[in-house]
């Protein structure tokens, strides 16, 4: 180690920005959870009676299920009970109808990180769904999504307007009794996005969604859910980033997409939620649950995520193919820092006739970083001629990092093909000598190695999104990429 | 607890005192030590992240006898030569049921240096040797083989020594009115810059019932060479757990290499310690599996200082309703820098009703590395195939070449011509199993 530039160490010194803190008043309960606390949430919310007996029956569930253990992630125990499930802005009761309305201080929030909803607006008419904590403060574009027919709004608007669209698809894709944390927030989520594109539509924007965690203690239970109907098309975006805290903090969203017959499902995450400190203090625990289900013929769902925060994270957005010709992707970038620690893949299950699937996977280790992949393909019997290609690759900073790779795969097919492979180096010293005697400094030619090596997955992302993963990618590694 | 493991630990407690060492108060121990491990992991379950894709449920109901004495006066085997086996070293130590037997073994042939003991009377002597070997499993089935330890090879070459031909091991395993679990072991002690070929069969006699739970240890000392071929064929109701472990001193090499023809369950472990800079180990291996056969390969790799090498190879060929797993993980500890890893699994499936599972993992904790695992389950190339079609050449034979083809890239590593030919020829006969009608409907 001692022949590495300083630059490479220099690299990965750079600390959280998105650190601050918006003192806004909240209205929330005592942390504890019970069945009185999810009545609580359902009856604050206004929620008809079906949804509380759904998120019910998903506590009942969830009280008999254990932690799981098996992620290469080490955690100290997370107390449930200490943790506040529901915390909402004290502004909901007077829903601002414009910008204008909007709490300047959450204004003032969005405007630190650098994406001021104006110039959001100006930039591609991206409708903007804000998560403030836990409830849907602003909608914006609503109109314009309306005359096509898209209904975009938060999940509990959702819930009271469109109850047959909620119904019949939420736990559809994850039910609740999936795994231990997407059983936690079927009980006790408390708002999200509900997005329904109707037949033979294409959106007419890209939509987004930006989510905060924001009030000390409140885990974020985000609920989305996403409904591509015949021969529709959409794009999505979710950001997160958090602000400066010391307590760990817990994020266990799930998120549902259903695809049907030849619609297309793009989604797009960047998250920056906040890693911790330089000694592994603070930072999100985000332990998602994301899937999708191509029930459809020609259906096409592609995952797309940038992660950079979290001091853990836990997610593995997948695809269920269901549907004859259906396609699955996945392309991921994941950084890991400091003490993060990030186990992250996709699962692919194949099950319809000449369905394909992509995963590309990128994971960046630096100091102490532990970035692990794990990832399943599994080819079910009926499966003709179905492919998977996997590639995953780790770069390795510093001697001290990590990466680790655990692929499954099953085939019981035998006119499928699959093929996996992988491989780990550090950057090599021929490269950046390369670049060095060309006149490119230490710092740029290092910036120039990453972006190459993820630049598989920066061009799915939309070109907006693109731009702003690969800041977010330098900012997190040191702050000169791009 | 599970019928197989009550069962076992009542014999244990019943005939304890029948086994070799019996008496010695350090054998005793050690063996306590061993059972008492076994009873606290039990049979390992699919639950077992490491049993994921094998269950051994079946086993768990059987009640096998693993420590009555078995008839060694049975006239049915004479001479070696009537097995179906390869000829190919003077050297040959032979195991029926897992004890020694004389009349088939050939050891007087052995150059100076090369020593070849039975464990028993290792045992019996209370040797540290033997001892040493006993200790330090964790999971059920060595810490059961080292408690059951009845027989089996400990081979010690001497500093410098060259091994002029291979030594064979052959562990037969005989149709007998009950169920049988045998024990058996094989340890390999190469010191300073020795070098030796080892092959060990594994092999079964007329649909014996029978559970085989299989240790080999091998110790490569400074610049030593250890070559090690391991060979199984068992009958469909004989199930059979394999174990080797190898540890890999400075610039030593330990090459080894699995060739799987199924019995019911089979499931093989392959570890491997590279501890000196410079060490290296190259793993190979190939399974075949067809109707009713099961072949798991679990292989870990463990870099645990700078300056190793690892070089892995598996193929796999599934048909009919068998099932392959592979499970390849490679380990680089904290610090070990300079590590070069390559690791392959590819595998052919040739039925509907076949599965293979692969799962090559990396576990990496030191950044100047340079790690990759590629893996693949596809079917014979069509394009391929067509050519040797167009070439006049009948469905089953073109079929039958391209499987071997496949195949002969781990099979072409065996240097022991006569024994190299043996196994083409296994595998040759492998691929005649698939009637060209099915052929047909796979298309």
């Amino acid at each position: 180690m001692a022949s590495q530039p300083q630059d490479i160490n220099d690299f990965v010194g750079q600390k959280y920005e998105a650190g601050f803190y918006t003192d806004i008043e909240q209205d929330s309960v005592p942390p504890g959870l019970d069945a009185g606390v999810i009545e609580f949430i359902s009856k604050k919310k206004g929620e008809p009676q079906w949804m509380l007996d759904w998120r019910l029956k998903a506590y009942t569930r969830w009280t008999k299920m254990v932690e799981p253990k098996w992620a290469h992630v080490k955690y100290p125990p997370i107390d449930l009970q200490a943790i506040s499930y529901y915390s909402a802005p004290k502004s909901q009761e007077n829903a601002p109808k414009s910008l204008d309305e909007v709490d300047p201080e959450l204004l003032e929030t969005y405007e630190k990180l650098g994406i001021p909803l104006e110039e959001q607006k100006m930039l591609a008419g991206v409708a903007v769904d804000m998560v403030f904590d836990s409830v849907s403060v602003l909608t914006t574009f609503k109109e314009k999504l309306a005359e096509a027919g898209v209904i975009f709004c938060s999940f509990s608007e959702a819930v009271n307007d469109h109850p047959e669209l909620v119904r019949r698809y939420l736990g559809s894709v994850v039910p609740v009794s999936d795994n231990y944390f997407a059983a936690l927030n079927s009980a006790v989520f408390t708002d999200g996005s509900f997005v329904y594109i109707p037949k033979n539509t294409r959106c007419p924007m890209e939509l987004s969604t930006y989510f905060r965690i924001n009030a000390m203690n409140t885990g974020q239970f985000e609920r989305t859910l996403i409904i591509a109907d015949t021969g529709s098309h959409v794009s999505y975006l979710e950001g997160c980033t958090a602000p400066m805290r010391d307590e760990n903090q817990l994020h266990a969203a799930v998120v549902e997409l259903v695809a049907l017959d030849d619609a297309e499902i793009k989604y797009s995450t960047v998250q920056n939620w906040y890693p911790g400190d330089e000694n592994g203090v603070g930072g999100i625990y985000n332990f998602v649950t994301k899937r999708a289900d191509c029930r459809g013929v020609n259906s096409k769902v592609s995952w797309t995520q940038v992660e950079t925060g979290s001091a853990i994270t836990w997610k593995y957005p997948s695809c269920i193919l269901k549907g004859d010709n259906s396609v699955g992707e996945f392309y991921s970038v994941a950084l890991a820092r400091n003490y993060q620690q990030a186990d992250t893949g996709t699962k692919m299950v194949h099950l319809g006739r000449n369905t394909r699937s992509t995963i590309i996977s990128k994971g960046i280790s630096a100091d102490q970083g532990q970035n692990a992949y794990r990832g399943l393909v599994r080819i079910a019997k009926g499966a003709e001629n179905a492919r998977n290609y996997t590639q995953c690759d780790s770069l390795l900073i510093g001697d001290k990092s990590g990466a680790h790779t655990f692929p499954y795969v099953e085939v019981k097919n035998t006119s499928s093909q699959v093929e996996h492979e992988a491989s780990t180096s550090k950057i090599s010293d021929d490269q950046l000598f390369y670049l060095r005697q060309r006149g490119i400094r230490d710092e740029d030619a290092i910036n120039m190695i990453v972006n190459g090596f993820c630049r598989e997955v920066f061009k799915e992302l939309p070109m907006e999104f693109a731009v702003e993963a690969q800041k977010l990618l330098s900012i997190s590694l040191e702050g000169s990429i791009g | 607890m599970s019928t197989m493991v009550q069962g076992l630990v009542e014999q244990f407690r019943e005939h304890a005192d029948k086994l070799p060492g019996a008496g010695k108060a350090r054998v005793e121990a050690v063996r306590e030590r061993a059972l008492s491990q076994f009873e606290a992991n039990g049979i390992p379950t699919v639950k077992l992240e490491d049993w994921k894709y094998t269950d051994v449920r079946t086993l768990h109901e059987l009640n096998y006898v693993a420590l009555d004495e078995s008839d060694m006066s049975d006239p049915d085997i004479r001479q070696l030569s009537d097995l179906p086996l390869p000829n190919f070293t003077p050297h040959v130590a032979v195991f029926v049921d897992g004890e020694y037997c004389a009349h088939l073994s050939n050891t007087n042939a052995l150059p100076n240096g090369v020593e070849l003991h039975t464990i028993g009377s290792l045992l019996d002597c209370e040797s540290p040797a033997i001892i040493g070997h006993m200790e330090g499993f964790d999971a059920a089935f060595p810490s059961l083989n080292s408690a059951l330890l009845r027989d089996g090879v400990y081979i010690d070459l001497a500093a410098e020594t060259v091994l002029d031909a291979p030594i064979h091991v052959i562990f037969l395993v005989r149709q007998l009115d009950a169920p049988r679990l045998n024990s058996a072991r094989l340890i390999i002690n190469a010191q300073k810059n020795s070098r030796c070929t080892i092959v060990e069969s594994h092999y079964c006699l007329n649909g014996a019932e029978s559970l085989t739970n299989a240790m080999t240890q091998i110790d490569a000392h400074d610049g030593a060479y250890v070559r090690h071929h391991r060979i199984q064929i068992d009958a469909p109701a004989t199930h059979h757990i394999g174990n080797v472990f190898a540890t890999v001193d400075k610039d030593a090499t330990v090459e080894t290499c699995s060739f799987a023809f199924g019995g019911g369950i089979t499931r093989i472990d392959v570890n491997a310690d590279l501890v000196g800079s410079g060490a290296n180990v190259v793993l190979n291996g190939l399974f075949m599996v067809n109707d009713g056969q099961h072949i798991d390969h679990h292989t870990r790799v463990r870099h645990r200082v700078g300056h190793t090498y690892s070089a892995e190879n598996y193929k796999g060929i599934a048909d009919g309703n068998g099932r392959g797993v592979f499970n390849g993980k490679i380990l680089v500890e904290k610090d070990a820098q300079k590590i070069e890893a390559l690791q392959s699994s590819k595998n052919l499936l040739l039925s509907d009703g076949a599965e293979i599972d692969t799962k090559p993992e990396l576990e990496i904790y030191a950044d100047d590395v340079k790690c990759a695992h590629g893996a693949t389950v596809g079917q014979l190339d069509d394009d391929a195939f067509f050519y040797l079609r167009s070439r006049g050449i009948d469905e089953q034979t073109a079929h039958s070449i391209l499987t071997f083809a496949f195949a002969a890239d781990i099979s072409g590593n065996i240097d022991i011509v006569p024994l190299r030919e043996w196994l083409e020829q296994l595998i040759i006969e492998r691929t005649h199993t698939k009637g060209v009608n099915e052929i047909e409907n796979s298309d």
